[in-house]
Protein backbone atom coordinates (compact mmCIF):
# COMPACT_ATOMS: atom_id res chain seq x y z
CA UNK A 1 0.00 0.00 0.00
CA UNK A 2 1.67 2.94 -1.20
CA UNK A 3 0.08 5.33 1.75
CA UNK A 4 1.42 2.59 4.87
CA UNK A 5 -0.72 2.99 7.82
CA UNK A 6 -3.38 0.71 9.25
CA UNK A 7 -6.02 2.97 8.69
CA UNK A 8 -6.13 2.58 4.81
CA UNK A 9 -8.02 -0.10 3.01
CA UNK A 10 -7.44 0.20 -0.74
CA UNK A 11 -4.62 0.90 -2.74
CA UNK A 12 -3.56 4.32 -4.25
CA UNK A 13 -0.50 4.38 -6.34
CA UNK A 14 -0.76 7.63 -7.22
CA UNK A 15 1.17 8.86 -4.26
CA UNK A 16 3.84 7.96 -1.91
CA UNK A 17 5.13 8.20 1.41
CA UNK A 18 7.14 10.92 0.42
CA UNK A 19 4.76 12.60 -1.16
CA UNK A 20 2.93 13.36 2.40
CA UNK A 21 3.09 16.43 4.13
CA UNK A 22 1.12 18.60 7.02
CA UNK A 23 0.01 21.78 5.63
CA UNK A 24 0.88 24.69 7.40
CA UNK A 25 -2.79 25.92 8.89
CA UNK A 26 -1.84 29.14 10.05
CA UNK A 27 -1.04 30.41 6.59
CA UNK A 28 -3.06 34.37 6.33
CA UNK A 29 -6.38 33.37 4.39
CA UNK A 30 -6.81 37.18 4.50
CA UNK A 31 -4.65 38.19 1.93
CA UNK A 32 -5.98 39.48 -1.34
CA UNK A 33 -4.17 40.86 -4.39
CA UNK A 34 -5.72 44.34 -5.04
CA UNK A 35 -5.74 45.21 -8.35
CA UNK A 36 -4.08 48.00 -9.79
CA UNK A 37 -4.04 47.81 -13.57
CA UNK A 38 -6.18 47.09 -15.70
CA UNK A 39 -5.43 43.41 -16.23
CA UNK A 40 -6.10 42.71 -12.54
CA UNK A 41 -9.01 44.32 -12.98
CA UNK A 42 -10.12 42.25 -15.70
CA UNK A 43 -9.09 38.84 -14.01
CA UNK A 44 -10.86 39.78 -10.76
CA UNK A 45 -14.54 40.97 -12.41
CA UNK A 46 -13.99 37.39 -14.48
CA UNK A 47 -13.92 35.21 -11.29
CA UNK A 48 -16.50 37.50 -9.34
CA UNK A 49 -18.67 37.41 -12.23
CA UNK A 50 -18.30 33.42 -13.14
CA UNK A 51 -19.01 33.02 -9.15
CA UNK A 52 -22.51 34.18 -9.40
CA UNK A 53 -23.74 31.29 -11.51
CA UNK A 54 -21.72 28.92 -9.40
CA UNK A 55 -23.20 30.00 -6.08
CA UNK A 56 -26.91 29.67 -7.94
CA UNK A 57 -26.45 25.63 -9.00
CA UNK A 58 -24.52 24.85 -5.91
CA UNK A 59 -26.45 26.72 -2.92
CA UNK A 60 -25.28 25.35 0.19
CA UNK A 61 -24.27 22.07 -0.94
CA UNK A 62 -20.83 22.77 -0.24
CA UNK A 63 -19.17 18.91 0.07
CA UNK A 64 -20.58 18.50 -4.06
CA UNK A 65 -19.14 22.19 -5.11
CA UNK A 66 -15.53 21.28 -3.80
CA UNK A 67 -15.45 17.92 -5.90
CA UNK A 68 -17.15 19.58 -8.86
CA UNK A 69 -14.63 23.08 -8.66
CA UNK A 70 -11.71 20.82 -7.94
CA UNK A 71 -12.09 19.16 -11.84
CA UNK A 72 -11.56 22.79 -12.52
CA UNK A 73 -9.17 23.87 -10.31
CA UNK A 74 -6.54 21.10 -11.26
CA UNK A 75 -6.20 22.23 -15.15
CA UNK A 76 -4.69 25.45 -14.77
CA UNK A 77 -1.18 24.28 -13.15
CA UNK A 78 -0.84 20.99 -15.59
CA UNK A 79 -1.21 23.66 -18.74
CA UNK A 80 0.52 26.18 -17.16
CA UNK A 81 3.47 23.66 -16.35
CA UNK A 82 2.96 21.63 -19.88
CA UNK A 83 3.44 25.46 -21.75
CA UNK A 84 6.68 26.20 -19.44
CA UNK A 85 7.84 22.69 -20.08
CA UNK A 86 7.56 23.00 -24.01
CA UNK A 87 9.28 26.69 -23.96
CA UNK A 88 11.94 25.30 -21.93
CA UNK A 89 12.44 22.48 -24.23
CA UNK A 90 12.44 24.96 -27.13
CA UNK A 91 14.44 27.60 -26.08
CA UNK A 92 17.02 25.40 -24.59
CA UNK A 93 16.94 27.99 -21.41
CA UNK A 94 16.59 26.65 -17.36
CA UNK A 95 12.71 27.35 -16.02
CA UNK A 96 13.60 28.54 -12.36
CA UNK A 97 11.99 25.60 -10.96
CA UNK A 98 8.05 26.70 -12.16
CA UNK A 99 7.59 23.98 -14.28
CA UNK A 100 7.67 21.72 -11.36
CA UNK A 101 5.68 24.02 -9.05
CA UNK A 102 2.66 24.58 -11.54
CA UNK A 103 2.76 20.76 -11.89
CA UNK A 104 2.71 20.15 -8.40
CA UNK A 105 0.14 22.28 -8.04
CA UNK A 106 -1.83 20.37 -10.43
CA UNK A 107 -1.60 17.24 -8.41
CA UNK A 108 -2.32 18.59 -5.26
CA UNK A 109 -5.37 19.97 -6.47
CA UNK A 110 -6.18 16.42 -7.96
CA UNK A 111 -5.35 14.78 -4.80
CA UNK A 112 -8.34 17.28 -3.53
CA UNK A 113 -10.32 15.97 -6.14
CA UNK A 114 -10.12 12.79 -4.72
CA UNK A 115 -10.30 13.12 -1.75
CA UNK A 116 -14.10 14.77 -2.28
CA UNK A 117 -14.87 11.98 -4.76
CA UNK A 118 -14.70 9.85 -1.03
CA UNK A 119 -17.49 13.04 -0.13
CA UNK A 120 -19.65 13.33 -2.12
CA UNK A 121 -20.59 10.77 -5.16
CA UNK A 122 -21.07 12.58 -8.54
CA UNK A 123 -24.64 12.28 -10.10
CA UNK A 124 -24.61 11.83 -14.04
CA UNK A 125 -25.36 14.93 -14.70
CA UNK A 126 -22.64 16.26 -12.64
CA UNK A 127 -20.48 13.89 -14.34
CA UNK A 128 -21.43 15.65 -17.90
CA UNK A 129 -20.99 18.83 -16.56
CA UNK A 130 -17.67 18.32 -15.54
CA UNK A 131 -17.10 16.93 -19.02
CA UNK A 132 -18.38 20.12 -20.69
CA UNK A 133 -16.37 22.57 -18.74
CA UNK A 134 -13.10 20.92 -18.95
CA UNK A 135 -13.58 20.83 -22.60
CA UNK A 136 -14.18 24.65 -22.32
CA UNK A 137 -11.87 25.52 -19.77
CA UNK A 138 -8.41 23.53 -20.69
CA UNK A 139 -8.63 25.19 -24.12
CA UNK A 140 -9.62 28.31 -22.88
CA UNK A 141 -6.92 28.54 -20.35
CA UNK A 142 -4.22 27.01 -23.13
CA UNK A 143 -4.82 30.12 -24.70
CA UNK A 144 -4.95 32.64 -22.19
CA UNK A 145 -1.43 31.17 -20.87
CA UNK A 146 0.09 31.70 -24.52
CA UNK A 147 -1.24 34.79 -24.90
CA UNK A 148 -0.70 36.45 -21.46
CA UNK A 149 0.41 34.42 -18.80
CA UNK A 150 0.13 37.26 -16.38
CA UNK A 151 -3.69 37.83 -16.39
CA UNK A 152 -3.64 33.77 -16.60
CA UNK A 153 -1.92 32.99 -13.05
CA UNK A 154 -3.51 36.55 -11.94
CA UNK A 155 -7.07 34.88 -12.68
CA UNK A 156 -5.84 31.28 -11.18
CA UNK A 157 -4.62 33.57 -7.96
CA UNK A 158 -8.11 35.14 -8.18
CA UNK A 159 -9.80 31.86 -8.16
CA UNK A 160 -8.08 30.54 -5.50
CA UNK A 161 -8.83 33.61 -3.23
CA UNK A 162 -12.87 32.46 -4.03
CA UNK A 163 -12.05 28.93 -3.16
CA UNK A 164 -10.35 29.92 0.65
CA UNK A 165 -13.83 31.89 0.77
CA UNK A 166 -15.98 28.93 -0.17
CA UNK A 167 -14.14 26.49 2.15
CA UNK A 168 -14.73 28.94 4.85
CA UNK A 169 -18.39 28.94 4.26
CA UNK A 170 -17.82 25.14 4.15
CA UNK A 171 -16.74 25.20 6.98
CA UNK A 172 -19.27 27.45 9.10
CA UNK A 173 -21.98 24.94 7.72
CA UNK A 174 -20.45 21.75 9.26
CA UNK A 175 -20.25 23.94 12.72
CA UNK A 176 -24.03 25.31 12.38
CA UNK A 177 -24.43 21.35 12.12
CA UNK A 178 -26.21 21.82 8.40
CA UNK A 179 -23.74 19.34 6.70
CA UNK A 180 -22.19 16.45 8.35
CA UNK A 181 -18.77 16.10 9.70
CA UNK A 182 -18.08 12.19 9.03
CA UNK A 183 -14.70 10.65 10.09
CA UNK A 184 -11.90 11.95 7.21
CA UNK A 185 -11.27 9.24 4.35
CA UNK A 186 -8.67 7.64 4.18
CA UNK A 187 -7.20 8.77 1.22
CA UNK A 188 -7.20 12.22 3.02
CA UNK A 189 -5.26 11.05 6.42
CA UNK A 190 -2.29 9.86 4.57
CA UNK A 191 -1.84 12.49 2.07
CA UNK A 192 -1.98 15.32 5.05
CA UNK A 193 -0.66 13.18 7.85
CA UNK A 194 -4.14 14.17 9.15
CA UNK A 195 -4.27 11.85 12.85
CA UNK A 196 -7.08 8.83 12.35
CA UNK A 197 -9.93 10.66 14.46
CA UNK A 198 -9.85 13.31 11.92
CA UNK A 199 -13.27 14.54 10.54
CA UNK A 200 -14.29 16.45 7.64
CA UNK A 201 -13.78 19.50 8.97
CA UNK A 202 -10.22 18.86 9.36
CA UNK A 203 -10.23 17.94 5.89
CA UNK A 204 -11.75 21.23 4.58
CA UNK A 205 -9.04 23.03 7.13
CA UNK A 206 -5.93 21.31 5.42
CA UNK A 207 -7.39 21.82 1.95
CA UNK A 208 -8.28 25.76 2.52
CA UNK A 209 -4.47 25.96 3.98
CA UNK A 210 -3.32 24.19 0.25
CA UNK A 211 -5.47 26.82 -1.69
CA UNK A 212 -3.95 29.86 0.19
CA UNK A 213 -0.36 28.73 -0.92
CA UNK A 214 -1.71 28.28 -4.18
CA UNK A 215 -3.08 32.08 -3.93
CA UNK A 216 0.43 32.96 -3.21
CA UNK A 217 2.07 31.03 -5.89
CA UNK A 218 0.21 32.55 -8.26
CA UNK A 219 0.21 35.88 -7.26
CA UNK A 220 3.49 35.65 -7.00
CA UNK A 221 4.15 34.46 -10.45
CA UNK A 222 1.71 37.63 -11.74
CA UNK A 223 4.03 40.23 -9.83
CA UNK A 224 6.91 38.90 -11.80
CA UNK A 225 5.16 39.40 -14.68
CA UNK A 226 3.87 42.32 -14.12
CA UNK A 227 7.89 43.59 -13.55
CA UNK A 228 8.72 42.95 -16.84
CA UNK A 229 10.73 39.99 -15.14
CA UNK A 230 10.87 36.36 -16.65
CA UNK A 231 9.42 33.37 -14.68
CA UNK A 232 13.00 31.44 -15.40
CA UNK A 233 14.83 34.31 -13.38
CA UNK A 234 13.02 33.65 -10.12
CA UNK A 235 12.80 30.51 -8.30
CA UNK A 236 9.97 29.00 -7.79
CA UNK A 237 9.08 27.52 -3.79
CA UNK A 238 8.96 23.89 -4.98
CA UNK A 239 7.86 21.33 -2.32
CA UNK A 240 4.84 22.27 -0.30
CA UNK A 241 1.77 22.70 -2.04
CA UNK B 1 42.27 58.83 -46.56
CA UNK B 2 42.96 58.83 -42.79
CA UNK B 3 39.28 59.77 -41.82
CA UNK B 4 38.05 57.87 -38.74
CA UNK B 5 34.52 57.22 -41.21
CA UNK B 6 37.79 55.36 -44.08
CA UNK B 7 39.15 53.62 -41.33
CA UNK B 8 36.11 51.86 -39.81
CA UNK B 9 34.88 50.97 -42.90
CA UNK B 10 38.11 49.62 -44.56
CA UNK B 11 38.37 48.01 -40.84
CA UNK B 12 34.70 46.19 -41.15
CA UNK B 13 35.55 45.39 -45.17
CA UNK B 14 39.11 43.78 -43.83
CA UNK B 15 37.43 42.17 -41.09
CA UNK B 16 34.53 40.60 -43.47
CA UNK B 17 37.16 39.17 -45.84
CA UNK B 18 39.26 37.40 -42.89
CA UNK B 19 35.98 36.17 -42.05
CA UNK B 20 34.83 34.79 -45.53
CA UNK B 21 38.34 33.47 -46.10
CA UNK B 22 38.63 31.85 -42.91
CA UNK B 23 35.10 30.09 -43.24
CA UNK B 24 35.69 28.73 -46.90
CA UNK B 25 39.26 27.54 -46.18
CA UNK B 26 40.30 24.14 -45.74
CA UNK B 27 39.85 23.82 -42.15
CA UNK B 28 41.15 21.00 -40.22
CA UNK B 29 39.36 20.41 -36.81
CA UNK B 30 40.68 19.12 -33.59
CA UNK B 31 39.24 15.60 -34.57
CA UNK B 32 41.61 15.21 -37.49
CA UNK B 33 39.31 15.12 -39.90
CA UNK B 34 40.24 17.25 -43.12
CA UNK B 35 36.97 19.07 -44.44
CA UNK B 36 37.61 20.95 -48.15
CA UNK B 37 34.10 23.00 -47.55
CA UNK B 38 31.51 23.41 -45.12
CA UNK B 39 28.45 22.66 -45.45
CA UNK B 40 25.54 22.35 -42.82
CA UNK B 41 25.24 18.36 -43.63
CA UNK B 42 28.82 17.75 -42.98
CA UNK B 43 30.97 19.62 -40.57
CA UNK B 44 30.24 20.52 -37.16
CA UNK B 45 29.20 24.05 -37.53
CA UNK B 46 32.86 25.13 -38.09
CA UNK B 47 31.90 28.74 -38.04
CA UNK B 48 29.47 28.90 -34.86
CA UNK B 49 32.05 29.27 -32.31
CA UNK B 50 32.88 27.14 -29.22
CA UNK B 51 32.36 23.98 -30.66
CA UNK B 52 34.32 21.11 -29.72
CA UNK B 53 35.63 20.66 -33.60
CA UNK B 54 35.21 23.59 -35.24
CA UNK B 55 38.40 25.29 -37.39
CA UNK B 56 40.05 27.36 -34.79
CA UNK B 57 40.75 30.14 -37.12
CA UNK B 58 36.92 30.97 -37.70
CA UNK B 59 36.49 30.22 -34.38
CA UNK B 60 38.52 33.19 -32.54
CA UNK B 61 37.25 35.55 -35.63
CA UNK B 62 33.80 35.08 -34.97
CA UNK B 63 33.78 34.48 -31.19
CA UNK B 64 35.54 35.78 -28.51
CA UNK B 65 37.39 33.07 -26.26
CA UNK B 66 34.80 31.15 -24.36
CA UNK B 67 36.11 28.37 -21.75
CA UNK B 68 35.96 25.38 -23.15
CA UNK B 69 33.19 24.61 -20.91
CA UNK B 70 30.06 26.28 -19.98
CA UNK B 71 29.94 29.34 -17.05
CA UNK B 72 27.65 27.58 -15.17
CA UNK B 73 29.86 24.64 -15.27
CA UNK B 74 32.15 26.55 -13.04
CA UNK B 75 32.84 25.89 -9.09
CA UNK B 76 29.30 27.39 -7.80
CA UNK B 77 31.25 29.92 -5.38
CA UNK B 78 32.69 31.52 -7.97
CA UNK B 79 29.44 31.93 -9.90
CA UNK B 80 27.63 33.22 -7.43
CA UNK B 81 29.72 36.05 -6.31
CA UNK B 82 30.25 37.25 -10.33
CA UNK B 83 26.42 37.38 -9.96
CA UNK B 84 26.42 39.06 -6.84
CA UNK B 85 28.63 41.65 -8.17
CA UNK B 86 26.78 41.99 -11.68
CA UNK B 87 23.88 42.76 -9.17
CA UNK B 88 25.53 45.23 -6.83
CA UNK B 89 26.92 47.27 -9.89
CA UNK B 90 24.23 48.40 -11.53
CA UNK B 91 21.65 50.78 -9.94
CA UNK B 92 18.45 49.15 -12.05
CA UNK B 93 20.50 45.85 -10.85
CA UNK B 94 20.06 46.41 -7.13
CA UNK B 95 16.21 47.93 -7.08
CA UNK B 96 14.84 45.09 -9.02
CA UNK B 97 16.88 42.81 -6.78
CA UNK B 98 15.04 44.62 -3.75
CA UNK B 99 11.68 44.63 -5.41
CA UNK B 100 12.10 41.01 -6.29
CA UNK B 101 12.62 40.34 -2.35
CA UNK B 102 9.42 42.59 -0.96
CA UNK B 103 7.46 40.51 -3.50
CA UNK B 104 8.79 37.37 -2.94
CA UNK B 105 8.78 38.41 1.03
CA UNK B 106 4.93 39.35 0.57
CA UNK B 107 3.36 36.12 -1.05
CA UNK B 108 5.84 33.81 1.40
CA UNK B 109 7.51 33.18 -1.71
CA UNK B 110 11.28 32.67 0.06
CA UNK B 111 13.08 29.73 -1.71
CA UNK B 112 14.87 27.44 1.10
CA UNK B 113 18.50 27.39 0.49
CA UNK B 114 19.59 23.75 -0.12
CA UNK B 115 23.03 22.69 -0.17
CA UNK B 116 25.11 19.80 -1.54
CA UNK B 117 26.68 17.11 0.43
CA UNK B 118 29.91 19.37 0.91
CA UNK B 119 28.22 22.41 2.10
CA UNK B 120 28.32 24.75 -1.24
CA UNK B 121 24.92 26.43 -2.17
CA UNK B 122 22.87 24.18 -4.15
CA UNK B 123 23.15 26.20 -7.52
CA UNK B 124 19.90 24.79 -9.18
CA UNK B 125 16.18 25.84 -9.73
CA UNK B 126 14.61 22.86 -11.57
CA UNK B 127 15.82 19.96 -9.14
CA UNK B 128 16.78 19.74 -5.31
CA UNK B 129 18.92 17.41 -4.10
CA UNK B 130 16.51 14.66 -3.40
CA UNK B 131 15.68 14.04 -7.20
CA UNK B 132 18.92 13.64 -7.83
CA UNK B 133 19.92 9.69 -8.34
CA UNK B 134 22.71 6.62 -9.45
CA UNK B 135 21.32 5.84 -12.57
CA UNK B 136 21.51 1.78 -12.67
CA UNK B 137 23.84 1.48 -16.05
CA UNK B 138 23.91 -2.33 -15.42
CA UNK B 139 20.31 -1.94 -17.11
CA UNK B 140 19.88 -4.44 -19.97
CA UNK B 141 20.41 -1.91 -23.13
CA UNK B 142 20.04 -5.16 -25.71
CA UNK B 143 16.39 -5.41 -25.20
CA UNK B 144 14.15 -4.86 -28.17
CA UNK B 145 10.30 -5.75 -27.91
CA UNK B 146 9.33 -8.31 -30.65
CA UNK B 147 6.85 -6.57 -32.91
CA UNK B 148 4.69 -9.30 -33.38
CA UNK B 149 1.57 -8.99 -31.62
CA UNK B 150 -0.11 -6.97 -33.98
CA UNK B 151 -0.59 -4.26 -36.69
CA UNK B 152 0.01 -1.84 -33.89
CA UNK B 153 2.95 -2.66 -32.83
CA UNK B 154 4.08 -3.45 -36.28
CA UNK B 155 3.47 0.56 -37.63
CA UNK B 156 4.94 1.80 -34.66
CA UNK B 157 7.94 -0.17 -35.45
CA UNK B 158 8.28 0.62 -39.16
CA UNK B 159 7.44 4.08 -38.55
CA UNK B 160 10.51 4.59 -35.93
CA UNK B 161 12.67 2.48 -38.34
CA UNK B 162 11.50 4.66 -41.40
CA UNK B 163 12.47 7.90 -39.36
CA UNK B 164 15.41 6.75 -38.67
CA UNK B 165 16.85 6.73 -42.08
CA UNK B 166 16.92 10.77 -42.68
CA UNK B 167 18.01 11.24 -38.96
CA UNK B 168 20.73 9.65 -39.23
CA UNK B 169 21.74 10.73 -42.69
CA UNK B 170 21.76 14.31 -41.57
CA UNK B 171 23.36 14.06 -38.21
CA UNK B 172 26.04 11.53 -39.18
CA UNK B 173 29.22 11.43 -36.47
CA UNK B 174 27.60 14.42 -35.10
CA UNK B 175 26.56 12.81 -31.60
CA UNK B 176 25.99 15.65 -29.09
CA UNK B 177 24.03 17.35 -31.83
CA UNK B 178 21.82 14.43 -32.41
CA UNK B 179 21.53 14.26 -28.65
CA UNK B 180 20.70 17.50 -28.16
CA UNK B 181 18.31 17.98 -30.78
CA UNK B 182 16.56 14.44 -30.06
CA UNK B 183 16.09 15.13 -26.53
CA UNK B 184 13.76 18.44 -27.27
CA UNK B 185 11.80 15.99 -28.79
CA UNK B 186 11.83 13.05 -26.40
CA UNK B 187 10.28 15.68 -24.36
CA UNK B 188 7.20 16.19 -25.12
CA UNK B 189 5.57 12.64 -24.92
CA UNK B 190 5.59 12.22 -21.49
CA UNK B 191 4.47 15.47 -20.83
CA UNK B 192 1.66 15.20 -23.41
CA UNK B 193 0.51 11.85 -22.02
CA UNK B 194 0.88 12.66 -18.09
CA UNK B 195 -1.53 16.14 -19.33
CA UNK B 196 -4.26 13.61 -20.89
CA UNK B 197 -4.14 10.88 -18.17
CA UNK B 198 -4.74 14.05 -15.89
CA UNK B 199 -7.31 15.61 -17.43
CA UNK B 200 -8.95 11.84 -17.57
CA UNK B 201 -8.86 11.32 -13.87
CA UNK B 202 -10.32 14.64 -13.03
CA UNK B 203 -13.30 14.44 -15.50
CA UNK B 204 -13.81 10.73 -15.08
CA UNK B 205 -13.50 11.07 -11.17
CA UNK B 206 -10.72 7.69 -11.14
CA UNK B 207 -7.75 7.14 -9.77
CA UNK B 208 -4.61 7.12 -12.08
CA UNK B 209 -2.78 4.35 -11.44
CA UNK B 210 0.50 6.36 -10.25
CA UNK B 211 0.86 6.82 -14.34
CA UNK B 212 0.47 10.66 -14.14
CA UNK B 213 3.64 11.31 -12.34
CA UNK B 214 5.42 8.36 -14.07
CA UNK B 215 5.16 10.25 -17.14
CA UNK B 216 5.13 13.57 -16.10
CA UNK B 217 8.72 12.18 -14.36
CA UNK B 218 9.61 10.72 -17.54
CA UNK B 219 9.25 14.38 -19.33
CA UNK B 220 11.15 15.93 -16.81
CA UNK B 221 14.23 13.37 -16.80
CA UNK B 222 14.33 13.83 -20.97
CA UNK B 223 14.54 18.06 -20.23
CA UNK B 224 17.23 17.19 -17.58
CA UNK B 225 19.58 15.27 -20.17
CA UNK B 226 18.76 18.40 -22.82
CA UNK B 227 19.51 20.61 -20.14
CA UNK B 228 22.59 18.89 -19.46
CA UNK B 229 23.47 18.53 -23.77
CA UNK B 230 23.24 22.12 -23.69
CA UNK B 231 26.07 22.55 -21.27
CA UNK B 232 28.52 21.00 -23.56
CA UNK B 233 27.27 22.19 -26.93
CA UNK B 234 25.26 25.33 -27.99
CA UNK B 235 22.85 25.26 -30.28
CA UNK B 236 23.05 26.76 -34.02
CA UNK B 237 20.30 29.32 -35.24
CA UNK B 238 19.23 26.64 -37.23
CA UNK B 239 19.29 24.32 -35.25
CA UNK B 240 16.91 26.08 -32.96
CA UNK B 241 14.41 27.18 -36.07
CA UNK B 242 14.75 23.29 -36.90
CA UNK B 243 13.64 22.96 -32.96
CA UNK B 244 10.63 25.34 -33.08
CA UNK B 245 9.20 23.43 -36.55
CA UNK B 246 9.65 20.18 -34.92
CA UNK B 247 8.08 20.74 -31.48
CA UNK B 248 5.32 22.40 -33.21
CA UNK B 249 4.60 19.95 -35.26
CA UNK B 250 5.04 17.06 -33.07
CA UNK B 251 3.36 17.86 -30.13
CA UNK B 252 0.33 17.94 -32.36
CA UNK B 253 0.46 14.86 -33.82
CA UNK B 254 1.26 13.35 -30.83
CA UNK B 255 -1.34 14.55 -28.72
CA UNK B 256 -3.85 13.67 -31.31
CA UNK B 257 -2.19 10.38 -31.41
CA UNK B 258 -2.32 9.90 -27.54
CA UNK B 259 -6.15 10.85 -28.00
CA UNK B 260 -6.62 8.34 -30.66
CA UNK B 261 -4.59 5.34 -29.68
CA UNK B 262 -2.51 5.35 -26.18
CA UNK B 263 -1.45 2.34 -27.40
CA UNK B 264 0.39 3.06 -30.42
CA UNK B 265 1.70 6.26 -28.59
CA UNK B 266 3.19 4.24 -25.99
CA UNK B 267 4.63 1.60 -28.48
CA UNK B 268 5.51 4.54 -30.70
CA UNK B 269 7.81 5.72 -27.92
CA UNK B 270 9.08 2.11 -26.65
CA UNK B 271 10.70 2.34 -29.74
CA UNK B 272 11.76 5.62 -30.27
CA UNK B 273 13.65 4.82 -26.92
CA UNK B 274 15.44 1.88 -28.64
CA UNK B 275 16.73 4.28 -31.23
CA UNK B 276 17.64 6.48 -28.80
CA UNK B 277 19.92 3.52 -26.83
CA UNK B 278 21.06 2.98 -29.97
CA UNK B 279 21.77 6.20 -30.95
CA UNK B 280 24.11 6.32 -27.46
CA UNK B 281 25.66 3.07 -28.00
CA UNK B 282 26.81 4.99 -31.10
CA UNK B 283 28.34 7.57 -29.38
CA UNK B 284 30.06 5.95 -27.26
CA UNK B 285 31.94 4.33 -29.45
CA UNK B 286 32.39 7.58 -31.03
CA UNK B 287 33.94 8.38 -27.82
CA UNK B 288 36.05 5.40 -27.60
CA UNK B 289 37.27 5.36 -31.24
CA UNK B 290 38.42 9.14 -30.82
CA UNK B 291 35.78 10.49 -33.04
CA UNK B 292 34.19 12.57 -30.63
CA UNK B 293 36.26 14.30 -27.41
CA UNK B 294 35.96 13.18 -24.01
CA UNK B 295 35.78 16.40 -22.35
CA UNK B 296 35.04 16.95 -18.48
CA UNK B 297 31.03 16.18 -17.49
CA UNK B 298 29.00 19.48 -16.80
CA UNK B 299 28.48 20.27 -13.62
CA UNK B 300 24.78 19.99 -13.87
CA UNK B 301 25.03 16.25 -14.62
CA UNK B 302 27.46 15.75 -11.91
CA UNK B 303 24.34 17.06 -9.29
CA UNK B 304 21.53 15.20 -11.11
CA UNK B 305 23.02 11.79 -11.41
CA UNK B 306 25.43 12.10 -8.19
CA UNK B 307 28.91 11.52 -10.75
CA UNK B 308 31.83 11.63 -9.39
CA UNK B 309 33.36 14.83 -9.51
CA UNK B 310 35.82 13.62 -12.54
CA UNK B 311 33.21 12.21 -14.57
CA UNK B 312 33.87 12.59 -18.51
CA UNK B 313 30.87 12.82 -21.17
CA UNK B 314 31.85 9.53 -21.40
CA UNK B 315 29.95 8.71 -17.94
CA UNK B 316 27.06 10.81 -19.26
CA UNK B 317 26.41 8.98 -22.00
CA UNK B 318 26.38 5.81 -19.92
CA UNK B 319 23.42 7.37 -17.19
CA UNK B 320 21.61 8.94 -20.15
CA UNK B 321 21.54 5.84 -22.38
CA UNK B 322 20.12 4.08 -18.66
CA UNK B 323 17.26 6.87 -18.61
CA UNK B 324 16.52 5.98 -22.27
CA UNK B 325 16.44 2.19 -21.59
CA UNK B 326 14.22 2.36 -18.78
CA UNK B 327 11.80 4.94 -20.73
CA UNK B 328 11.55 2.05 -23.33
CA UNK B 329 10.98 -0.65 -20.61
CA UNK B 330 8.15 1.58 -18.94
CA UNK B 331 6.34 3.04 -22.58
CA UNK B 332 6.35 -0.71 -24.08
CA UNK B 333 5.00 -2.10 -20.32
CA UNK B 334 2.07 0.59 -20.93
CA UNK B 335 1.31 -0.58 -24.50
CA UNK B 336 1.23 -4.32 -23.02
CA UNK B 337 -1.14 -3.16 -20.44
CA UNK B 338 -3.43 -1.80 -23.33
CA UNK B 339 -2.76 -5.05 -25.38
CA UNK B 340 -3.94 -6.99 -22.69
CA UNK B 341 -7.35 -5.20 -22.96
CA UNK B 342 -6.45 -3.51 -19.16
CA UNK B 343 -6.85 -0.07 -17.66
CA UNK B 344 -3.58 1.74 -17.19
CA UNK B 345 -5.08 2.77 -13.80
CA UNK B 346 -5.06 -0.67 -12.44
CA UNK B 347 -1.95 -1.84 -13.55
CA UNK B 348 0.73 -0.17 -10.81
CA UNK B 349 3.10 2.30 -12.85
CA UNK B 350 6.65 2.17 -11.85
CA UNK B 351 7.15 5.30 -10.24
CA UNK B 352 10.06 5.98 -8.43
CA UNK B 353 13.25 5.88 -10.85
CA UNK B 354 13.33 7.62 -13.72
Amino acid sequence: MAGGGSCTSFDVFCFQPGDTYSSDTMIDLKKHHVPDTYTDKIALWTVKALRWPTDLFFQKRYGCRAMMLETVAAVPGMVGGMLLHLRSIRRFEHSGGWIKALLEEAENERMHLMTFMEVAKPQWYERALVFTVQGIFFNAYFILYLVSPRLAHRVTGYLEEEAIYSYTEYLKEIDKGHLPNLPAPAIAIDYWRLPKTATIRDVVLVVRADEAHHRDVNHYAADIHEEGKKLKDSPAPVGYH
Amino acid sequence: MNTVAGNSRRKVALAVLAIRRAAYSTCIPASGRVIDHPSLLLTERAWSGSRMDAAPTANRLLRPAQPARHLSVAAPGKQDQQAAQADDTSVAGSRSLKADQLVSEYWGIVPKQLQREDGSPWPWHSFRPADTYAADVAIDVDRHYPAEKSWVDRAAFWTVRALRGPVDLFFKERHVSHALLLETVAGVPGMVGGMLLHLRSLRRFEHSGGWIKTLLDEAENERMHLMTWVEVLRPAWWERALVLAVQGTFFNAYFLLYLASPRLAHRFVGYLEEEAVRSYTEFLQAIDVGHTPNRPAPLIAIDYWRLPADATIRDVVLVVRADEAHHRDVNHFAADVYNEKRELRTSPAPISYH
